[in-house]
């Protein structure tokens, strides 16, 4: 991106809404960086973007700064100025040996300071983190061939610190060896810009750095699941011609294309991705491949698998169908591009990537691909039994046709609620679930950072979680719920319920679980009709007395017990504080 | 030396908010709201990604009006 183009991008966001604030922390003079990341988040947030940049000269100070600014994140660079100014090229300290030495003894102390204040900036908002980008000036006395042990030592110091501070909760650190393929080192560097306006950058660079740091602030949501080809796809060799003993996926049979891939796979299973197989074969083959106890990626993370002879597509849309999920959030990969143009044309939205066994480099490109397409900062238990719950939510609902009978089948699934009262913000997975939900939704309000750090500024601000297993398996934490009390009054401003738990009372016992444990004879909840909760309205009508209209519902405790029906299942209730 | 006027117009209606053309060609840092520091550097930027130039920072620096920025831009020109 130019900065002409930047400053166009910022205009044309500037009248569109609601604004977002962002804090640039560096200790250059922000300028092309603090346009392009203004226009980067203009383009990711569809809205116009105020940056905050703070003061010239003190990276220390703009960090405290920030951590006192309304700002939803911040973007910090540190560059080796930064860290000691005689490690720039500004600096005219001299690059005598006493002056390397003494950097060396001072540098762990301020990189001390800086991790406090990166603490206690990601304390109030999600902080992203670049490393130095730019080369350290030469001032060892040695070849520049040779590293020399203050850089060895500097670096080392500087990679503990990056280390530390991408353990905190709420930092991410810019990944160097990815910014370098954007972003090529020898291009990097404006020296002459540096000495003339103390901003370092090439415009080139100052872009790469803006987009990675968005990235990084505002994730694109990850793609859920992954619909994968078998023969020369997941295995070298087709199936059908060389039998289960003749597909292989080892650098012994020179196919380890396939088993990097396989790798991918099996990994991404583990992160709550949800693995599919779309195959032309006989199923029966198939599941006796499957039986290999060699392939890097079990059985057990691949559901559904769809072995058959009709067109790809019709499988997919089955697969589709069991994962309850839209097309939007899969990627498919296949070897033919015949297959992946014949699935693309039937489901609208879903991303076919080809895969290209005979050439390595290719499939580690594609590797790298779903890797952004599916990454994810943390993993949440959720994730993790993502793929068991899938499999048992079948069964629960055959076994729900055949009992006829909604009520009964509650009665007979032996539920467990979880349910969790807290005062504090750090739950990643109540803020997701509340972004992202839209059936069961009070009112379909999405939360930034700092909206979200907000409400648990409010008096009597909590928020509940409520987590699920009964007889088929656990749910996770699959509903979220923020309120405030002021004396008697007890307001619900967002309450959410995953479409996984919908018809088994969750709904019921957490309202019942609220007007026990806060003690109060009425409860205002801030309902709003959108295009897509009509599961709330039909709720509300089941326990408020009159039609519900659009706007705050007050339900009274009498009310509810009166209509609520018999609830079944044992209710924990826990605190978190 | 149209082309480049007009170009050069451009480039400060890229840089300058609401800046009504006709007060483009007067623009001094003097007489245009917004021509501060940064945006004389975000000027400099946009006109070399315009007009496809190396201009000198010094030189730049020194130009504080449309006119003179447009007299750069010729000498730099006659120059190659």
């Amino acid at each position: 991106m130019r900065v002409g183009e930047a400053l166009g991008i910022i205009r044309q966001h500037s009248s569109s809404g609601e604004g977002r604030r962002l804090h640039l922390v560096c200790g250059f003079t922000p300028m092309h960086l603090a346009t392009f990341v203004r226009a980067r988040a203009c383009q990711r947030l569809h809205a116009p973007v105020e940056l905050a940049t703070g003061v010239y000269g003190d990276v220390a100070d703009n960090l405290r700064l920030a951590a006192e600014s309304p700002s939803d994140g911040a973007f910090v660079v540190l560059e080796w100025p930064d860290l000691d100014p005689r490690l720039g090229i500004r600096s005219g300290a001299g690059w005598t040996t006493a002056v390397g030495d003494d950097v060396t003894a001072a540098l762990r102390g301020r990189l001390d300071v800086l991790q406090d204040l990166v603490t206690r900036l990601a304390g109030e908002m999600r902080v992203v983190v670049a490393g130095p980008t730019l080369p350290l000036p030469p001032m060892a006395y040695c070849l520049p061939v040779e590293a020399h042990k203050w850089t060895l030592n500097w670096k080392a110091a500087l990679g503990r610190f990056i280390a530390d501070v991408a353990s905190i909760s709420n930092v991410r650190v810019l990944d160097e060896e990815e910014l370098a393929r954007r972003s090529p080192a020898s291009n990097r560097h404006d020296p002459k810009l540096e000495l003339f306006t103390h901003f370092p950058f090439t415009t080139e660079h100052a872009d790469v750095l803006a987009e990675a740091a968005i990235e990084a602030l505002f994730p694109q949501t990850p793609r859920k699941g992954l619909i994968t080809d078998l023969d020369n796809t997941l295995w070298h060799g087709i199936l059908g011609e060389v039998g289960v003993d003749g597909v292989s996926w080892t650098l012994a049979d020179h196919a380890q294309a396939h088993g990097l891939y396989q790798q991918l796979l099996a990994s991404l299973a583990e992160t709550g991705v949800l693995i599919g197989v779309a195959s032309k074969n006989e199923p029966d083959i198939v599941g006796r491949a499957f039986g290999r106890t060699d392939l890097y990626l079990p059985e057990s993370a691949v559901y559904p698998v769809e072995a058959g002879w009709g067109p790809k597509s019709e499988s997919i849309g089955r697969i589709l169908k069991a994962w309850n999920i839209a097309a939007d959030a899969v990627v498919f990969i296949d070897d033919s591009p015949m297959e992946l143009a014949e699935v693309a044309a039937a489901h609208a939205g879903i991303t076919c990537l080809q895969f290209r066994g005979e050439d390595p480099g290719a499939v580690l490109d594609l590797i790298r691909t779903c890797r952004r397409l599916f990454g994810r900062s943390e993993l949440t238990e959720e994730d993790r039994i993502r793929v068991q719950s899938l499999r048992a939510a079948p069964t629960a609902a055959r076994q729900a046709d055949a009992s006829g009978n909604g009520a009964e089948f509650v009665a007979e699934l032996d539920a467990e609620f979880t349910v969790t009262y807290s005062s504090s913000a750090d739950d990643r997975r109540s803020f997701e679930l509340l972004n992202k939900t839209n059936q069961f939704n009070l009112n379909g309000r999405r939360f930034t950072e700092s909206e979200w750090r907000d409400h648990f500024r409010k008096p009597g601000a909590f928020r509940v979680a409520v987590g699920y297993q009964d007889r088929f398996g656990p749910l996770g934490r699959i509903a979220a719920l923020l309120g405030h009390r002021s004396g008697d009054a007890l307001s619900i401003d967002a309450w959410v319920l995953s479409c996984r738990a919908f018809s088994r009372q969750v709904e019921h016992h957490t309202l019942k679980s609220v007007f026990g444990r806060m003690n109060v004879p009425y409860v205002t909840l801030a309902y709003n009709r959108t295009d897509r909760n009509e599961p709330v309205r039909r709720f509300l009508a089941e326990i408020v007395n009159g039609s519900v209209g659009d706007g705050d519902q007050l339900v009274s405790v009498a009310e509810f017990d009166r209509r609520c029906p018999t609830l079944h299942g044992r209710v924990l209730e826990k605190s978190d504080e | 030396m149209n082309d480049l006027h007009a170009k050069l117009t451009r480039s400060f209606e890229t840089v300058f908010e609401n800046l009504d053309p006709a007060e483009i060609p007067g623009a001094t840092t003097m007489t245009l709201a917004g021509w501060d520091s940064l945006n004389h550097v975000n000027l400099l930027t946009v006109i070399c990604e315009d007009f496809g130039v190396e201009l000198d920072y010094e030189a730049f620096a020194e130009a504080t009006s449309y006119a003179a920025i447009a007299e750069l831009l010729q000498a730099q020109f006659a120059h190659e």
